[in-house]
C-alpha cells in the first residue's frame, strides 16, 4: 500500500485486490498509517490497483469508514473498476463512499 | 364345512353392506348377529358391529398372545384380528381354518355416536377389533330365552366375555358380552 | 343468544386463546430481544386482535386491559419504553387477567383487572411526551424502516400482484462460501424480480482494530412474484433469513406517498460524500424515509417455525374431520391398488384395445397422488413439539423469579412433530417434571456458587425420534437424586421398611419418586408441591402407553426420560424379509448392512452368531429365530445382516431379504398387542401390505452379550449383577479355559497342516499381516497333555497386545457370561491363570493373556529406567474385573504398592486420603469416568500435577483426543508388563503439562 499526504488529505493508494488473504496485514498497516498522520483530515481509499474486492475487502473499507467517522475525519473511496463500482452500487455503498451517483444500466 | 344349522338366507346379506346394515340397527330392538367357528354357533349384538370382511388377508403377529389371529390392512387403518376360541378361552383341538370372514368392531368413539350407546361402549375402544370366524349366519330378531353360562368347571374360560347360552330348535348359540370380549383380558400381555 | 352467535363467541375465544398463547411465549422470548422489531410487531398485533373482536361482542373488561396494554406496547414498539423485566411482569399479569377473561366471556366482566390497567396505565404516564408528533407519522413496519423506498416500485409490485420480501444476506456466508461471487449472485438475484433496495448494516462491522471481522450482513428489499419457498431455493438461504412484507401495511403506507407521474425522479440523494463528523448515537443505517405514522403497524411473516403457531395463517379443523380424510385417503388407496391390479391383468392378457394406451401412465400418477394425499392428511395431524416447549419458558421464568433462582431453560428438538393427542397428553406431565427440576433438582444460587456451580441453574427439555419412539428429556444440573436421602425418606414415611431400603440399589431407590406419597423437598413450597406428585406424572405416562426412566448423579444433576411410541409420524425405514413376512426398521438405527455368503460367513459359537466387520466382531441375532419362523436351511450362510446401532451399542440382526427404503407412516398397535416387546408399531406398505416396525430395544434385550459397563458413559445403575463376556473354548484337553471377548481380535478355522514348525515353536504365516506366533496353552499351563493337532484347529488372534501371536484351540464352545463375584482366584495359582469359574456347570479356566505371554517368555525385555518405581504408591482405576487383574499382577513385583479402585468415584474417594505418586485409570467406567475423573483431578489444585495414564480397550483417535483434552498424560491400549511400565516410568519423569 501506497501512501501519499496530499494537503490535508491521506490518499491510501492500495497495491492491488482487497481480499480475505491480505486484509489482516492491511488492517494493521491501515492503523499505522492513521495513527502516523493525526493531522490529516480526510482520507481518501484509492483503488485504482485493484480488480476485485471480497466480502472481507468489503469489511475493511467499512471499517476503515467507521474508523474516519470514530476520528471524525471524512472518508472516501476513488477509481473504483466499474466492476467495484457496481458492486458499491448495489450493496447501496457507493454513496457512502462518496462516489458520485451514476445512472444504473 | 359343516351345514349351518340355521335357517338359510340371510347370511351373507350383510357382507353386502360395510355398515352392517345400517337400516336394522336403528331399530330399537336389540339384533343377534350370529356366527360360526370352529364348528361351533354364536351370537353378539349387532349394534356393536361395524362391517364383515371376506377373506380379510391376514398378516400374522410372530410372538404376539395366543388371542391375536394377525392383523388385518381395512381402508388405511391396522384391524387387530382376535381368535375367537383363544379369546374366549376354549382350548379347542381343532385348527381354525383359513380366515373366512371377519367381523370389525366399531370402536367406542363410534358407538358413543349412536342414538343409544350401549352402556359399555368404553370397552370398545380407541384401536379397531375384530375377529375371525368361520362363517356368518342369520340375524335373529329377537333372544328369546337366555341359560346361563357353562359353569366355572370349564377351566380357562373367560365368563366375563359370555353373557349366556341361547337354546335355539338348531342347536345352542353362546351369547358373547361384546364389551368384555373387546378389552384385554388381564394377564394376557405377553 | 342465537346459535350462530355463540358459535362466533366459540370462535373467539379459541382465536383469542391462540393469541394469548402467543403473547405469552413472545413475551418471554422479548425479555431476552428486548428490540427485536418483527416479535414487537406479533406482540403489537396479538394484542390488537384480541381487542378487535372483544369489541365486536361488546366485551368492555376484555377491550379496556387489551387497550391500555397495546398503548404501552406501541411505546415499546416505537423504542419510546425499554422492555426491562418489570415491564414485562406487567405484560404478563395483564395477559393473565386476558386469558381468564376470555375463559369465560360471559364473566369477564367480574373479573378485577383495575390493578393491571392502573399499573400499565402508569407506564403510559411515564413516557416522556418526546416527539409527540414524530409518533403519528411512521406508519412503515419497523423492519421496514432502515430503507429508502420508492414507492413507485412499491406500488408497481404489489399491482402486479408480486411480494415483497425482506432478505437478509451473509456476504460471505451465504455467498462465497457457497464458491461465489458477490456480484454474480447479486445479479441473479436482479433477475429474479425487482431491487428495491439495499441496507448495509455496518453497525454490525467493527472498527479497524476488531480482532475477528464480522461477515458483513445486508438486507435487500426485494420484490418478485416467486413464493417464499421457491425463492429460498433461489437465493438458497435458511428460511429464518427471508421476511415477507404484508401488503396491507405497504398498501396503508402507499396511501401517504404521493403518486407520481411516469417520469421518476432520481432517488433522493445520496448522503454526502464526506461524512459528517457524526454524533455517536445516530444511527449507522442510511436515514429512512419518514411517512406520517399513526399508530398501525405491519405484520412481518418470519419464514421460520414462528409462522406455525401464527393463528392467522392456520384454519381450525376438528381431529374427527381428519381421521375421517384420513379413512377416505385410505379407501382411495385401495382402489387405487384394485386399479393397479385390473390394470396389469389387462396387459399380461394382451389385446388391450388401442383407446386405452397410455392407462398404465394415468394409473401411475393417480398412484403417486394417492400415496402423497394420505401422507399431507397424516401430517396435517402432526404438531411441531416446539409449540409445548415453549411454554416452559414462562413457567421457568415466573418460577425462578418465585423461588429466588435463576434458571436457564434450553429446549432441543423442536422441530419433533408428534400426533396432537400426545402434545396434549404431555403437556401436564412435563409441567410437573419441569417445576419439580426448578424446585427440588436446582440449587438456591449461594450453593450452587459453593459447590463451583455456575449460578445459573440449567434445565434441559429435549425431544427426539429414537428408534421408533418419541424420547422426551427434562435434565437438570442440580443437585441430584440421593439415593440415601431417598430411602431415609421412604422409610420415615412408611413407604417401605428399613430392611427393604437396604436392599435397595441406586436406581430402584430412585424410582422411590413415583411411589404416591413420596416428596423429597423438605419444604413442602407451593410451586410443586400441589397434591399432584411424581406418580401422577408416572400413571399419565404409561397411559399414553409410555415408560418413565430416570437418570441422576448425585451433585451433577438429573434426568428424567420419557419413552413413547410414536401414534401417529413418518419416519424413514428399511423394509426387510423374512421368509414371507415384511418388516419395518427405522433407517436412525441402522448403520449398515452386510450380505453374508460364502466368503463372509456368520460365526457360530455354540448358538451365539457373530460377525466379524473390520476387526470387530458383533453379535448377531437372528430374526427369524426371534420370531420363532421355522428355520431354513443354512441360515448362517445367506442372508443379510443389518449393522444396526442402539443407544451406544452395536449390533447385527439376520434376515432374509433387503427390500426398499421407504417413508413409512408409523400406526400403534392395537390395545391385544401393548405386551409385545419385539414390535413398536405397523405399517402400511404401498401395495396395501402391512409390515410390523421391529423395535430394535425390545429385540435385543437380554438377548445380546451385556454391555461391558466400561461402554457406558452415562451412570445408570443396571439391576443385573455385573457379568462379563468371556469366550469358552477347550484345546484338545478336558479343561474348558475362557478369554475375556475385549481380548479376542479374531477367530480363524484352518487347516492344521497350515502350521510350520520352526524351531521348536509353531508359526502361522498370513497372507496380509505378520507370521503369527502359536501359544499352546498346554505348553505353558499346568493342564492335561494332549494328543496330536485334529486336521481342522481354531485359532484365536488376541488384541491389545504388541506380539504377533495366536492361541490355538480345537474347540471353540459358547460365549458366556461370567459373573464377577464368580471367580475364584485362590484354588487354582498359575501364571496365565486369573482364576476360575464354574461357567454353566463346568470349571472354566480364565486366562490372564498378558500373564500367559509373560509365561511363555514372549513379554519384551525390560529396558532399565531411570526412574524407581520400587518405592512408589500407584492407584489403579478400572471396573473390568479381568483388567484389573491382569493390570494388578503385571504391576506386581516392580511397584511398591498398588491400590485398586473399582470406578472414578472410589478412585476419587481414595485420592482424599492417600498419597500415590501415579493415577493409571480405565476411562469408561459407571458412576465417574475415566475422562470425568480426570477432569477433577486437573480442576483441583492439590491434582493439577497428579501424573495420569489412560488405559483402555478403546483404541481410537477419538479417545486418545478425549483423553488428551481432559489432561491424560499417557494412553495406554495394550496391557503388557514392559509396555505398562515404561509408561510408568515415562509419567513420573516426565514434566506434566
Amino acid at each position: 500500500m501506497q501512501t501519499l499526504l496530499e494537503a490535508s488529505t491521506l490518499r491510501l493508494v492500495f497495491a492491488g485486490d482487497i481480499l480475505s488473504t491480505n486484509v489482516a496485514a492491511l488492517r494493521t498497516e491501515l492503523l499505522a498509517t492513521l495513527g502516523a498522520h493525526p493531522a490529516a483530515t480526510h482520507v481518501t481509499a484509492d483503488l485504482v490497483n485493484a480488480r476485485t474486492v471480497d466480502s472481507q475487502g468489503i469489511n475493511l473499507l467499512l471499517a476503515l469508514y467507521r474508523e474516519s467517522e470514530r476520528r471524525k475525519i471524512g472518508f472516501r473511496v476513488e477509481n473504483p473498476s466499474p466492476e467495484i463500482r457496481r458492486l458499491f452500487d448495489l450493496l447501496n455503498l457507493s454513496g457512502r463512499f462518496g462516489l458520485k451517483p451514476t445512472k444504473q444500466p | 364345512m359343516d351345514a349351518p344349522r340355521l335357517p338359510a338366507g340371510t347370511s351373507d346379506a350383510l357382507l353386502a353392506s360395510r355398515g352392517a346394515a345400517p337400516s336394522l340397527a336403528r331399530t330399537n330392538a336389540e339384533q343377534l348377529l350370529t356366527f360360526r367357528t370352529r364348528g361351533r354357533w354364536y351370537a353378539c349384538d349387532l349394534l356393536w358391529v361395524r362391517e364383515i370382511l371376506r377373506q380379510p388377508a391376514l398378516t400374522p403377529v410372530d410372538r404376539a398372545p395366543p388371542l391375536v389371529r394377525g392383523l388385518i390392512h381395512l381402508r388405511g387403518q391396522i384391524v387387530t384380528a382376535l381368535d375367537l376360541d383363544r379369546r374366549l378361552g376354549f382350548h379347542s383341538a381343532v385348527a381354525q381354518g383359513p380366515a373366512e370372514r371377519c367381523i370389525v368392531f366399531k370402536t367406542s368413539p363410534e358407538l358413543a355416536r349412536l342414538a343409544h350407546p350401549p352402556s359399555d361402549c368404553e370397552l370398545a375402544g380407541n384401536d379397531i377389533i375384530g375377529v375371525v370366524v368361520d362363517q356368518i349366519g342369520d340375524i335373529l330378531a329377537e333372544r328369546g330365552p337366555v341359560l346361563p353360562p357353562p359353569p366355572d368347571t370349564i377351566s380357562g374360560l373367560d365368563h366375563a366375555c359370555i353373557a349366556g347360552v341361547l337354546p335355539r330348535p338348531e342347536g345352542l348359540i353362546t351369547l358373547i358380552n361384546t364389551g368384555a370380549f373387546l378389552s384385554v383380558p388381564s394377564g394376557s400381555a405377553s | 343468544m342465537s346459535t350462530a352467535e355463540q358459535e362466533m363467541l366459540e370462535l373467539f375465544v379459541q382465536e383469542a386463546r391462540e393469541h394469548l398463547g402467543v403473547l405469552e411465549s413472545d413475551l418471554v422470548s422479548l425479555e431476552a430481544n428486548p428490540r427485536d422489531a418483527a416479535l414487537l410487531n406479533r406482540l403489537f398485533r396479538a394484542v390488537h386482535s384480541v381487542k378487535g373482536t372483544a369489541g365486536f361482542f361488546g366485551l368492555t373488561a376484555i377491550t379496556e386491559l387489551a387497550h391500555v396494554m397495546e398503548s404501552v406496547m406501541a411505546l415499546v414498539r416505537d423504542g419510546r419504553l425499554e422492555a426491562g423485566p418489570e415491564l414485562i411482569n406487567l405484560f404478563l399479569a395483564g395477559t393473565d387477567k386476558l386469558k381468564a377473561m376470555v375463559a369465560s366471556p360471559e364473566n369477564s366482566a367480574d373479573i378485577p383487572s383495575l390493578a393491571e390497567r392502573e399499573a400499565l396505565g402508569a407506564m403510559l404516564r411515564s413516557d416522556p411526551p418526546a416527539r409527540p408528533a414524530a409518533a403519528e407519522k411512521d406508519i412503515l413496519p419497523l423492519y421496514l424502516r432502515s430503507f429508502r423506498i420508492d414507492p413507485e416500485l412499491v406500488r408497481s409490485a404489489l399491482r402486479n400482484g408480486h411480494h415483497v420480501y425482506v432478505v437478509q444476506l451473509r456476504l460471505h456466508a451465504d455467498i462465497e462460501a457457497k464458491g461465489q461471487g458477490i456480484l454474480d449472485y447479486l445479479r441473479e438475484v436482479q433477475s429474479l424480480g425487482t431491487l428495491i433496495d439495499t441496507a448495509t448494516d455496518i453497525a454490525e462491522v467493527g472498527g479497524l482494530d476488531a480482532e475477528a471481522p464480522a461477515d458483513v450482513v445486508c438486507s435487500l428489499l426485494f420484490a418478485t412474484a416467486m413464493e417464499p419457498d421457491l425463492l429460498l431455493g433461489a437465493f438458497d438461504l435458511p428460511a429464518a433469513q427471508l421476511v415477507q412484507a404484508a401488503a396491507p401495511a405497504l398498501r396503508e403506507w402507499l396511501a401517504t406517498q404521493p403518486v407520481l407521474g411516469p417520469a421518476t425522479p432520481p432517488p433522493p440523494p445520496s448522503p454526502p460524500a464526506v461524512v459528517a463528523p457524526a454524533s455517536p448515537a445516530a444511527p449507522a443505517a442510511p436515514a429512512a424515509l419518514s411517512p406520517p405514522e399513526d399508530g398501525t403497524t405491519g405484520t412481518a411473516h418470519p419464514m421460520a417455525s414462528a409462522s406455525r403457531t401464527k393463528p392467522d395463517e392456520t384454519v381450525r379443523i376438528s381431529v374427527s374431520l381428519l381421521d375421517a380424510l384420513m379413512n377416505l385417503a385410505g379407501e382411495m388407496v385401495l382402489g387405487r391398488n384394485q386399479l393397479l391390479r385390473v390394470a396389469e391383468s389387462r396387459r399380461e392378457g394382451a389385446g388391450a384395445p388401442p383407446e386405452h394406451e397410455g392407462l398404465g401412465g394415468i394409473i401411475q400418477g393417480i398412484s403417486a397422488v394417492t400415496s402423497d394425499l394420505q401422507r399431507t392428511i397424516m401430517r396435517a395431524r402432526l404438531q411441531p413439539v416446539g409449540g409445548l416447549l415453549g411454554r416452559f419458558h414462562r413457567v421457568l421464568r415466573d418460577l425462578g423469579q418465585k423461588l429466588g433462582k435463576e434458571i436457564q431453560l434450553e429446549t432441543v428438538g423442536d422441530d419433533v412433530e408428534l400426533d396432537r393427542a400426545l402434545i396434549e397428553g404431555l403437556s401436564d406431565p412435563l409441567t410437573h417434571l419441569v417445576r419439580n427440576a426448578a424446585d427440588h433438582g436446582l440449587e438456591p444460587r449461594e450453593e450452587r456458587l459453593r459447590v463451583g456451580k455456575p449460578p445459573a441453574g440449567r434445565v434441559r427439555i429435549s425431544a427426539a425420534h429414537l428408534a421408533g419412539r418419541v424420547q422426551i428429556e427434562v435434565r437438570d444440573d442440580g443437585r441430584g437424586l440421593d439415593p440415601v436421602r431417598l430411602k431415609a425418606k421412604a422409610v420415615e414415611k412408611g413407604l417401605i421398611t428399613a430392611d427393604q431400603a437396604e436392599r435397595l440399589g441406586e436406581a430402584e431407590a430412585w424410582q422411590l419418586i413415583f411411589a404416591p406419597g413420596f416428596s423429597t423437598a423438605a419444604v413442602v413450597s407451593d410451586v410443586s408441591g400441589r397434591g399432584v406428585g411424581m406418580d401422577v406424572v408416572k400413571t399419565n405416562i404409561e397411559r399414553l402407553g409410555g415408560r418413565v426412566e430416570i437418570e441422576s448423579v448425585v451433585g451433577r444433576g438429573t434426568a428424567i426420560i420419557i419413552r413413547l411410541p410414536l401414534t401417529l409420524a413418518i419416519i424413514p425405514a428399511l423394509i426387510v424379509g423374512c421368509g414371507d413376512r415384511l418388516f419395518a426398521v427405522p433407517q436412525l438405527n441402522l448403520i449398515e448392512i452386510v450380505r453374508i455368503g460364502p466368503d463372509r460367513p456368520l460365526e457360530d459359537f455354540g448358538g451365539s452368531r457373530l460377525l466379524r466387520l473390520r476387526e470387530e466382531l458383533l453379535p448377531v441375532l437372528d430374526l427369524s429365530a426371534l420370531l420363532g419362523l421355522p428355520a431354513t436351511e443354512d441360515q448362517a450362510g445367506s442372508g443379510y445382516v443389518l449393522i444396526l446401532r442402539l443407544d451406544r451399542r452395536r449390533f447385527g440382526l439376520r434376515v432374509d431379504q433387503v427390500a426398499d427404503t421407504e417413508e413409512i407412516v408409523v400406526k400403534p398397535l392395537g390395545r391385544h398387542l401393548q405386551g409385545t416387546t419385539l414390535y413398536s408399531g405397523a405399517t402400511l406398505l404401498g401395495q396395501g401390505r402391512i409390515a410390523l416396525i421391529l423395535d430394535l430395544a425390545g429385540l435385543a434385550a437380554g438377548r445380546l452379550p451385556p454391555e461391558p459397563a466400561s461402554t457406558r458413559e452415562t451412570t445408570r445403575a443396571s439391576l443385573r449383577p455385573p457379568a462379563e463376556q468371556v469366550l469358552l473354548f477347550r484345546d484338545g484337553t478336558p479343561e474348558t479355559f475362557a478369554l475375556h471377548i475385549a481380548n479376542i481380535g479374531r477367530i480363524e478355522r484352518l487347516s492344521s497342516s497350515r502350521i510350520e514348525r520352526i524351531g521348536g515353536q509353531d508359526f502361522l504365516r498370513q497372507e496380509n499381516g505378520p507370521t503369527l506366533r502359536l501359544v499352546r496353552l498346554q505348553t505353558h499351563l499346568p493342564v492335561t497333555p494332549p494328543g496330536p493337532l485334529p486336521a481342522e484347529i481354531h485359532v484365536i488372534v488376541p488384541r491389545l497386545v504388541d506380539q504377533p501371536i495366536a492361541l490355538v484351540a480345537e474347540e471353540i464352545l459358547d460365549a458366556a457370561e461370567l459373573p464377577v463375584d464368580a471367580l475364584d482366584t485362590s484354588t487354582l495359582i498359575a501364571p496365565g491363570v486369573l482364576g476360575t469359574a464354574s461357567i454353566e456347570g463346568a470349571l472354566t479356566i480364565i486366562l490372564d493373556l498378558y500373564g500367559l505371554l509373560r509365561a511363555a517368555g514372549l513379554d519384551r525385555p525390560a529396558i532399565p529406567g531411570g526412574v524407581d518405581l520400587a518405592s512408589r504408591r500407584i492407584l489403579l482405576a478400572e471396573d473390568t474385573l479381568f483388567f484389573r487383574e491382569a493390570v494388578r499382577r503385571a504391576f506386581t513385583g516392580f511397584v511398591g504398592a498398588l491400590d485398586v479402585a473399582n470406578d472414578g468415584e472410589e478412585a476419587w474417594q481414595r485420592l482424599q486420603t492417600g498419597a500415590y505418586d501415579v493415577l493409571v485409570t480405565d476411562l469408561e467406567m459407571p458412576r465417574l469416568n475415566g475422562f470425568e475423573l480426570v477432569a477433577r483431578l486437573r480442576s483441583d489444585p492439590r491434582f493439577k500435577t497428579l501424573p495420569v495414564i489412560a488405559l483402555s480397550a478403546r483404541d481410537t483417535p477419538e479417545f486418545h483426543e478425549r483423553a488428551r483434552i481432559a489432561g491424560v498424560n499417557r494412553f495406554e491400549s495394550k496391557f503388557d508388563r514392559e509396555r505398562l511400565r515404561r509408561a510408568l516410568i515415562d509419567a513420573l519423569s516426565a514434566p506434566t503439562p
